[in-house]
């Protein structure tokens, strides 16, 4: 029936949207991770979205972004001090993500608020008998 | 005086809540994409609704000898209206979604199929309302 696909769409994006909110919450936990398994400091993930073919949204990749600097602090007391001195902190800036996060949370509501539009089109067409 | 109510009004409700239930899946396929960069929105074209109302319900009309036979009505198959893609560009990724616009929208068709689906039970409850009286 046309009504519940229309359900699965939006709620394929609650599903992304949440993940994208995950990885999110990630970067932050990891803000001041130095160390990581790779070696370097943490790198801040981004989650790509494409269609699912559907007509909904699904998460094709998530790519660790190497295009933003990460911070470098002089610290030469630090285990993971280079010769210099200096440590290399992640390239996570909690400004940034906490405006990803806003954002991520409107598009969330906004698939909520087309899920309660579409049930009131089921229920009324329900009525349409009684 | 059209037979038992099943007329062309029937068929034009049908036709409408049919729409705006296609277009409602459009819409939210719009806003499920919110965020995928390149996304181009899809809607449904008005004018395909309004065209080709003169024909609806012609193709299988119940073969009449005199004009004050009753005409009877025949639903048409599910009917699949024309998509439109706008192939435009608005944001820098890409994307030619405007989530303000497609919520405008998604409110709009949800009001309108509900108003659809209420005439059409305004309809029914005037038959019982007839049934009721004769017996």
């Amino acid at each position: 029936m046309q009504i519940f696909n229309t359900f699965r769409i939006n709620a394929s994006a609650l599903t992304a949207e949440r993940f994208r909110m995950d990885v999110i919450a990630s970067n932050l936990a990891n803000a001041e991770v130095t160390r990581s398994g790779n070696g370097g400091p943490y790198l801040r993930r981004e989650v790509i979205f494409e269609p699912d073919g559907e007509g909904g949204v699904r998460v094709s990749r998530v790519i660790e972004d190497r295009s933003t600097p990460t911070r470098k602090v002089f610290q030469p007391d630090h285990p993971d001090a280079d010769e210099n001195g200096l440590v290399e902190y992640p390239n996570v800036v909690v400004v940034n993500e906490i405006v990803d996060l806003m954002a991520a949370l409107r598009a969330y509501e906004a698939n909520v608020t087309a899920i309660n539009v579409s049930k009131e089109m089921a229920k009324s067409a329900l009525n349409i008998g009684g | 005086m059209s037979g038992f109510g099943l007329d062309r009004v029937f068929a034009l409700l049908e036709r409408g809540l049919d729409f705006a239930a296609q277009r409602q899946e459009l819409l939210a396929s719009n806003i499920a994409n919110v965020e995928t960069p390149g996304y181009k929105r899809r809607d449904l074209d008005f004018e395909s609704l309004l065209k080709g109302l003169e024909e609806q319900g012609g193709e299988l009309n119940l073969a009449r000898t005199s004009s004050r036979h009753l005409p009877g009505y025949v639903a048409k198959s599910k009917e699949v209206f024309p998509v439109k893609e706008e192939n435009i560009t608005i944001r820098d990724d890409g994307s030619s979604i405007d989530v303000e616009r497609e919520m405008v929208a998604l409110l709009e068709n949800g009001l309108y199929y509900q108003t659809l689906s209420k005439l059409t039970a305004g309809k029914f409850n005037l038959l019982r309302t007839v049934l009721k009286e004769v017996r």
